[in-house]
């Protein structure tokens, strides 16, 4: 493989990593840190320690949400190499895109009529 | 290995990171003096000429800030997740082109990084990728307004992944290519040539997705000031805080000259002209941003949820099929 | 040569940061170090030159399902004292290992013994998507129609678990 290609994406990498990580020596530029216990408290609007840890169970629906994503992301997906090919696979090439839309397409259909979107 | 290569790459990233960090800068004092205009105040007035120093004050008071861990964060992710926020906004710099090649000193330069052929799709997975810096932020931080804002902003990124996903398809179903140069040659021909104007809707989607990857305002729930404090960045203080903030305003930058290149046609034909005419596409792009903060509300989570999966989504999927059936016939 | 070496730090990366997957005790760090298993491998099929493969390990493992596990942990609200006390850990681990060790030996040596076939797809510098494309929508048709009823199967599979059950409430 051409070195000309993954070089600049290896340098881009390690760079845009460790300068950031280099950020982290601020610490020694200003005031040390005092390390009290009341200015470690967690922010609460001033309130101090209302909650132990701030875990806390969330509605299922992010959950769902996330699922439907992971699903339509693998169907753009696929999508993208044959958008670059349109113009090679002619009328076929769309009527096999528009099979696939349309089963996905349906897919969405029953995700509405099954309310799993409903935020309410 | 190739020496000559790799100074040229060293010296392109050095240039794009001193750029945009500094362009971050000024972008927050464009945005206090924008706003402050529309709001018939005057802004930052006291550093400097018209508040101009203001970005060097806020440097130095970021730089040496005392180093704060609260207590119940897991230290090493809370430490890294503003990393990953900075390093991802400037990874998807990569395949982008700032400008059209020039030649200085007899030497052709090409002003980006690597022109990789999946480039769009390289931008959007380093876009993908950054959301775990928020992520992982907020679940870091062991304080209930970091955690709500960590679910939405997840719940917000990955619904407006799929919009910008299924917008930019019907643009490169004409074009025919995934690199960001050839999108901008297609469009060579002038201003009757531009995407936005064969692909109006494409070109509103992403706008609009374009809000919600970059937590601007109308989709500004992960960070909602006034319920939320601020989101996923509560905890964080200092330089760390910052470089949520540089990671924030440089992902700004870059998908603005993303939209300029993919719909209004980027540098043209690659005169010096075409140069000024992209920066001053970018500028419009982060002007707008600015201006739609200053009057717009933010939506709800739950209508922002309603407006991805049932308006824009399947508008983005009617016009990929009607783009199918135009090219075609 | 910069081809091997970035192999070989890549490959390092990746078992060193499943490693700690599999042994870190908090489910957030395990999240992290499976955040880099996944870039890292994502960066091996950049540098084969599957530009494909490459976005589609970002976006859909890196930045899809990844988020759906952190999603999993943040429900699961899994605190300190809820965690299994795992005294033998280090030794479970090196017991494991050694036990699928001579497995792995027959693996490797079954395929190296194996004919090489050049499956490599013609491919224009850095890999070609176009060329995926072509044979996916002219060779494997009906594969690729299939994987539209797998995706509509996990859909409905998804939305009818996670629904809310009504006689319950």
């Amino acid at each position: 493989m051409n070195e000309q290609f993954y070089l600049p994406l290896v340098v881009i990498t390690i760079t845009t990593i460790a300068i950031p990580f280099l950020f982290h020596l601020s610490k020694y530029l200003g005031e040390k840190s005092m390390n009290t216990n009341n200015q470690n408290e967690v922010y609460e609007s001033g309130i101090q320690n209302t909650h132990k840890d701030s875990f806390e169970r969330f509605n299922v629906k992010y959950y769902l949400v996330a699922i439907i994503f992971v699903l339509f992301d693998v169907e753009i997906l696929f999508m993208f190499p044959w958008a670059l090919n349109l113009r090679e696979l002619g009328l076929f090439g769309l009527i096999e895109m528009f099979v696939f839309m349309g089963l996905l397409g349906a897919g969405l259909i029953y995700i509405y009529k099954k309310g799993a979107l409903k935020w309410t | 290995m190739d020496t000559a290569l790799l100074v040229e790459t060293v010296i392109k990233i050095v240039v794009i990171l001193l750029v945009f960090s500094a362009l971050a800068g000024f972008g927050t004092y464009f945005e206090r003096k924008v706003l402050a205009f529309m709001q018939r105040r005057l802004g930052p007035m006291n550093v400097g000429p018209y508040g101009l120093l203001q970005i060097a004050a806020d440097g130095i008071k970021l730089f040496t800030k005392e180093d704060i861990i609260p207590a119940g964060v897991v230290p090493l992710i809370f430490k890294i997740a503003p990393v990953i926020t900075a390093a991802t906004a400037f990874m998807a710099a990569a395949a982008i082109p700032f400008l059209p090649s020039f030649t200085i000193f007899g030497y052709e330069v090409h002003p980006i990084v690597a022109d990789i052929n999946i480039g769009i799709l390289y931008v959007m997975g380093m876009m993908a990728v950054g959301l775990y810096g928020p992520l992982l932020g907020g679940l870091a931080s062991n304080n209930k307004y970091s955690l709500i804002s960590t679910a939405r902003a997840v719940a917000v990124f990955i619904s407006y992944e799929v919009v910008s996903g299924l917008a930019i398809l019907a643009p490169l179903m004409m074009v025919g290519s995934l690199s960001l140069l050839d999108i901008n040659d297609y469009q060579a021909g002038g201003i009757t040539h531009w995407i936005a104007f064969s692909q109006p809707v494409a070109f509103i989607l992403f706008w609009i997705a374009a809000f919600a990857e970059t937590g601007r305002t109308p989709f500004h729930l992960i960070a909602n000031d006034h319920e939320l404090i601020d989101g996923f960045g509560t905890e964080y203080s200092g330089m760390r805080w910052g470089l949520f903030f540089i990671g924030e305003y440089a992902n700004m930058f870059f998908i603005s000259f993303v939209m300029a290149i993919m719909f209004l046609g980027g540098y043209g034909d690659g005169s010096v002209a075409g140069a000024f005419a992209l920066l001053g596409k970018v500028a419009f792009f982060f002007f707008f941003f600015l201006w739609t903060r200053a009057a717009w509300p933010d939506v709800r989570p739950d209508q922002l949820m309603w407006l991805t999966w049932k308006v824009l989504m399947p508008l983005a999927v009617i016009n990929v099929v009607i783009t199918g059936f135009v090219l075609m016939f | 040569m910069l081809n091997e070496v970035l192999f070989y730090i890549l490959s390092a990366l990746i078992l060193v940061s499943a490693l700690v997957l599999i042994s870190a005790r908090r489910p957030i760090d395990a999240a992290l170090s499976f955040i880099v298993t996944l870039v890292s491998i994502a960066a091996l099929f950049a540098l084969q030159g599957s530009s494909f493969l490459f976005a589609t390990q970002i976006i859909i493992y890196a930045g899809a399902i990844l988020a759906l596990i952190l999603f999993i942990i943040m429900f699961l609200n899994i605190q300190d004292k809820n965690l299994p006390d795992e005294p033998h850990k280090k030794r479970d681990i090196t017991f494991s290992t050694l036990a699928v060790l001579p497995f792995t030996v027959v693996l490797i040596s079954l395929i190296n013994k194996s004919p090489l076939v050049d499956q490599a797809l013609p491919y224009d510098l850095f890999g070609g998507i176009k060329d995926i494309g072509s044979v996916i929508f002219n060779d494997y048709l009906l594969v690729f129609e299939l994987i539209s009823i797998l995706l509509l199967v996990s859909l409905i599979g998804a939305v009818s678990l996670a629904k809310e059950d009504k006689d319950v409430k």
